[in-house]
């Protein structure tokens, strides 16, 4: 059997999917990154090995280590976060025109219409509609964020939290405690907050239609998911493997480079054999001190980035 | 007197020489880094806009060099850069610099106030000498524009894209060391028959994006974060609305010598969208917009600084022609928060979108 | 039946609500307005406008949408100049295609262009606009006009008359006067002042005379004429002796704010003997917040004074 693997290797987390000629998932991985790209990808690959018995033909990066990931696995398509949700969320749910992404660092909606995306956004510096923005008070209230959603669904009056900014709806959140609010109705109080932060920074001004597909980490989030439809008016659909979308589109992408190019660059699972570590220094070929990133495959620099000009483009 | 100005693209190559010619000594500051930036911010009041504060990281670094002058545009509004140069002044004699700020008002049709200036800089001087400054500044603006649309037109094309800047920065070093119009002339040709000579695949067809929006950020690499060799070296065909003759023929030629039959289509085929001029380039983003998608570009990405006032106006308004003309057009904006990561995603994205919107439309 | 025409309660409404009023009225319109701001008009707006807008123009964008349902015209002229050689804002200049281009469905807006920066009597022109769009002739548009005009004036003679003479301390207010007389936006800042015992001077209040005082200070002639308003009140008050602090009122997003508001707090540096403070206000200013910073400020006054 062929498979396609795709891997999403973010900031927060590093999902790995595999699926079959149709398009379905075979197999999904989804673990910590822990600011450790390179640890993160070669302990995938090991776990996900063992699990399926199929040819991998083809293998495609996405997030934001996807050059990284990109050298080390010997991908054949390396694309933007973007264009991968977009592609798993039309391949999972034919005909979808919108996109609700919430993760963990970074956030998105992606407009669609006749299977092309022709509007997208993304948060910008702020983690008010973001994933983050729920550990934080979860942590603050002492409660796991697993059950963050359900205890939402339960509450009988959100409370209204105020805050474009994570800081300012701490603080407005502490305040509502110090009144006596119970709380259910503080965590329905976040969610709505999160929604309205979501809607009014990352998808001002866009159009948004059904069908919609809700994915990404806090998906997993009923009491967001009830929030959007509450907000919206809309159904809201969240896929069976809505943590490992941007995987899942990297591969169907993998799939498409490869009919096209004819081969895979894919260096295989024994990849992980190497060993890869990442270096760095400061230029101080000029007052803009750029971070240039050496990635080693053993003793010899494979690719690097980081600067702004070309002094040290090549390898 | 030793006189500086601040940076925006190439301008400081026609603006030095333009000075020297004058009889100036010239101190031009140091290329912007991230600590022009840096300087800026910290000084400057935290919700100006972005060139504001890239300015005054200029002067001071062309102070602490001895800059003893500094030369600015002015404007009579409504944006704010017409009252960049009262803040800027403020803002390093509180910082305690000892300088004199010369503001370049522009000129309302009246050529009196233009000798005023000049004569404050260099006092009294031949008018011809004025002239041939003048004509020498004006060909070195012409010759830095044509290489950079050389450069744009040629990149998306090149077997090896990345060769495309360094021989448009071979041709800048070119044009700033020549020393009479003859020699840009010249020069100019040599880095044309250049371009031309570089391999190039014929049978590529690139997607073709139009860039929008105010001018600083469009004309200057290191706040749009290089866009136009970002794009190109994607393969994409990159044209610029505007171009820093523009600019200079808005700011430094009287009124009445203005040619402006581009400027009145611009106005023209905004119209229906937005009627009214509302300062800095908002109107001409929106009306640039249409031109590019009657000219049949993939795309369109409107640059501007954050809290820029015509250019919300326009971001405001570009939605709808968006979707009435079907061109996507991009909004980004730029200050010192944005991050180099998640300004490549949009644009790889934004990428992504035309090249699939464009393929299923020729299967159609 | 009496056309409706609506007036956002937001932007030049807190500078001409009472000569636009008098001005439909005369035109046989029954004039609707929008209502004082609150939470819904402020998150609708939020909701409508670009991320970027400043708290001004979300919060007008919000009025519109309250009245797009209940007004057969709504009135949002183009405001590009009302002083000779000076403008308001680029956004006042696009307002009604911002308006158009943000909000679907709504009544035709009545989008006269107000330009008066070569000559004053622009206006005519303007008004007559006006009274094309609502079938009015000449004259009684030239009536209403001068019933406008005349409410205006009276209006304006009001607030400077108002006094206190009660009141212990004297803080001035600068900022726009649809910031400082939006009371939401503003929560209730002048009120919170008075109950505090302070008599508060704004802008507004000030004699054509003393803002030329004011004014004589600037060094170049500033072309936006708000933040010239709030430049020439600024010297005025900096020079006044019965003046024992300010308070200035910016708006999050401002452009103009943003330099201007900057010049006057540099110049306030380099004096004493006033007490001086910015408040950036935006949509998510937490009035326990205000509350104790006004305190803190009085209190320092006080201090000061004994």
């Amino acid at each position: 059997m062929k498979g396609y693997m795709g891997v999403d290797v973010g900031s927060v987390s590093t999902n790995i999917a595999i699926i079959n000629e149709e398009q379905e998932v075979i197999e999904k991985l989804y673990l910590r990154t822990e600011g450790q790209p390179i640890k993160a990808i070669k302990k995938g690959l090991m776990e996900i090995k063992d699990r399926v018995d199929c040819e991998i033909s083809g293998v495609g990066t996405t997030g934001s280590a996807r050059q990284l990931a990109g050298v080390i696995i010997g991908a054949d398509t390396v694309k933007n976060e973007i264009t991968a949700h977009a592609v798993a969320a039309s391949t999972v749910v034919p005909g979808v025109q919108t996109v609700l992404e919430i993760g963990g660092q970074d956030s998105k909606i992606i407009v669609l219409r006749d299977g092309v995306v022709v509007d997208f956004g993304m948060n910008t510096v702020c983690a008010a509609g973001t994933g983050s923005f729920l550990d934080q008070q979860a942590s603050r209230l002492n409660i796991s964020i697993e059950e963050f959603g359900g205890l939402a669904l339960q509450a009988n009056a959100p409370v209204r939290i105020a805050g474009r900014c994570s800081v300012f709806a701490e603080s407005d959140m502490i305040h509502k405690q110090q009144l006596g609010h119970n709380v259910e109705d503080i965590i329905a109080g976040l969610s709505e907050a999160l929604v309205k932060n979501y809607l009014n920074n990352v998808a001002q001004g866009k159009e948004i239609l059904g069908p919609i597909v809700f994915q990404g980490g806090v998906a997993a989030n009923e009491g967001i998911k009830v929030a959007f439809e509450e907000e919206l008016g809309l159904e809201v659909v969240v896929p069976e493997y809505y943590d490992v979308m941007g995987a899942i589109g990297s591969a169907v992408l993998a799939q498409e480079a490869v009919n096209e190019k004819g081969r895979t660059d894919f260096k295989g699972f024994n990849t992980t054999d190497f060993n890869y570590h990442a270096s760095s220094f400061e230029c101080e070929g000029c007052p803009n001190s750029c971070e240039v990133i050496n990635i080693h495959q053993g003793d010899e620099v494979i690719a690097r980035w980081g600067s702004k000009c070309p002094k040290w483009e090549a390898v | 007197m030793k006189v500086t100005f601040p940076h925006m693209g190439t301008m400081s190559i026609p603006v030095k020489s333009m000075l020297k010619e004058l009889g100036l000594e010239v101190v031009v500051p140091p290329p912007i880094t991230k600590k022009t930036l840096d300087l800026g911010v910290k000084h400057s009041p935290e919700f100006a806009c972005l060139p504001l504060k890239m300015n005054v990281g200029n002067y001071i670094e062309a102070l602490e060099q001895g800059a003893d002058t500094i030369l600015m545009g002015g404007g009579v509004g409504p944006c704010r850069f017409g009252y960049y140069g009262e803040v800027q002044e403020e803002i390093l004699e509180d910082l305690g610099y000892d300088f004199e700020m010369i503001i370049l008002e522009p000129l309302q049709g009246d050529w009196k106030e233009l000798f005023k200036t000049i004569k404050l800089l260099v006092g009294n001087i031949a008018i011809t000498k004025i002239k041939s400054a003048w004509q020498k500044g004006w060909a070195k603006a012409k010759a830095v524009d044509q290489l950079n649309r050389i450069a744009n037109q040629t990149r998306s094309y090149l077997i090896n894209r990345y060769r495309a800047s360094e021989v448009y920065e071979r041709g800048l070093k070119l044009i700033r060391q020549a020393e009479t119009i003859e020699e840009v002339e010249t020069k100019v040709g040599l880095i044309e028959e250049e371009f031309n000579n570089l391999e190039r695949d014929e049978d590529f067809e690139p997607l073709k994006v139009g860039l929008v929006g105010e001018i600083y950020v469009v004309l200057e690499p290191f706040t749009n974060l290089q866009i136009e060799k970002k794009l190109g070296e994607k393969g994409v065909l990159v044209d610029k609305s505007i171009y820093l003759t523009d600019w200079m023929e808005g700011h430094l030629f009287p009124s009445f010598l203005k040619r402006d039959q581009e400027g009145k289509k611009v106005k023209e085929v905004a119209q229906p969208y937005l009627n009214h001029f509302v300062g800095g380039h908002g109107l001409e983003s929106v009306g640039e917009t249409v031109l590019y998608s009657q000219k049949g570009y993939d795309g369109v990405v409107q640059l501007f600084p954050f809290t820029c006032m015509p250019e919300i106006i326009a971001e405001s308004i570009l939605p709808t022609v968006s979707r009435d003309l079907n061109i996507p057009v991009l909004s980004l904006t730029m200050d010192e928060h944005t991050g180099e990561a998640g300004y490549v995603t949009r644009l790889e994205a934004f990428i992504d979108l035309l090249e699939r919107k464009s393929r299923k439309e020729k299967v159609i | 039946m009496n056309k409706r025409v609506g007036i956002p309660q937001a932007l030049f409404y807190h500078r001409y609500s009472p000569a636009w009023k008098a001005f439909f009225t005369e035109l046989d319109c029954k004039v609707v307005e929008s209502g004082q701001s609150n939470k819904e008009v402020i998150d609708a707006g939020v909701k409508l406008a670009p991320d970027e807008a400043c708290l001004p123009v979300k919060l007008f964008l919000g009025h519109v949408k309250k009245l797009q349902n209940q007004v057969d015209y709504l009135f949002i002229p183009r405001v590009v100049s009302i002083e000779n050689k000076e403008y308001i804002c680029p956004k006042f200049m696009g307002l009604p295609d911002m308006v158009r281009y943000s909000i679907n469905d709504l009544p035709p807006i009545i989008d006269t262009t107000i330009d008066l920066k070569t000559k004053k009597s622009n206006l005519v022109k303007s008004v007559l606009e006006v009274g094309e769009v609502l079938d009015k002739g000449y004259w009684q548009v030239s009536k209403a006009c001068w019933k406008g005009w005349r409410a205006l004036k009276k209006h304006r003679e009001r607030l400077r008359e108002a006094k206190d003479d009660d009141a212990q301390y004297k803080i001035a207010i600068l900022g726009h006067e649809y910031i400082i007389y939006d009371s939401h936006i503003s929560m209730n800042l002048v009120e919170k002042l008075k109950e505090m015992g302070v008599e508060v001077v704004t802008p507004e209040m000030l004699t054509p005379q003393a803002m030329r005082v004011g004014l004589s200070n600037l060094s170049k002639d500033m072309f936006w004429t708000l933040g010239k308003k709030m430049m020439g009140a600024a010297h005025y008050f900096f020079s006044n002796q019965e003046i024992d602090g300010i308070i200035q009122l910016t708006a999050f997003g401002c452009g103009p704010d943003s330099l201007v508001g900057e010049m006057i707090e540099r110049e306030a540096k380099k004096r004493d003997g006033q007490a001086f403070m910015t408040l950036n206000l935006d949509e998510h200013t937490g009035e326990a917040g205000l509350v104790t910073r006004l305190e803190a400020f009085v209190d320092m006054i006080q201090w000061e004074g004994v």
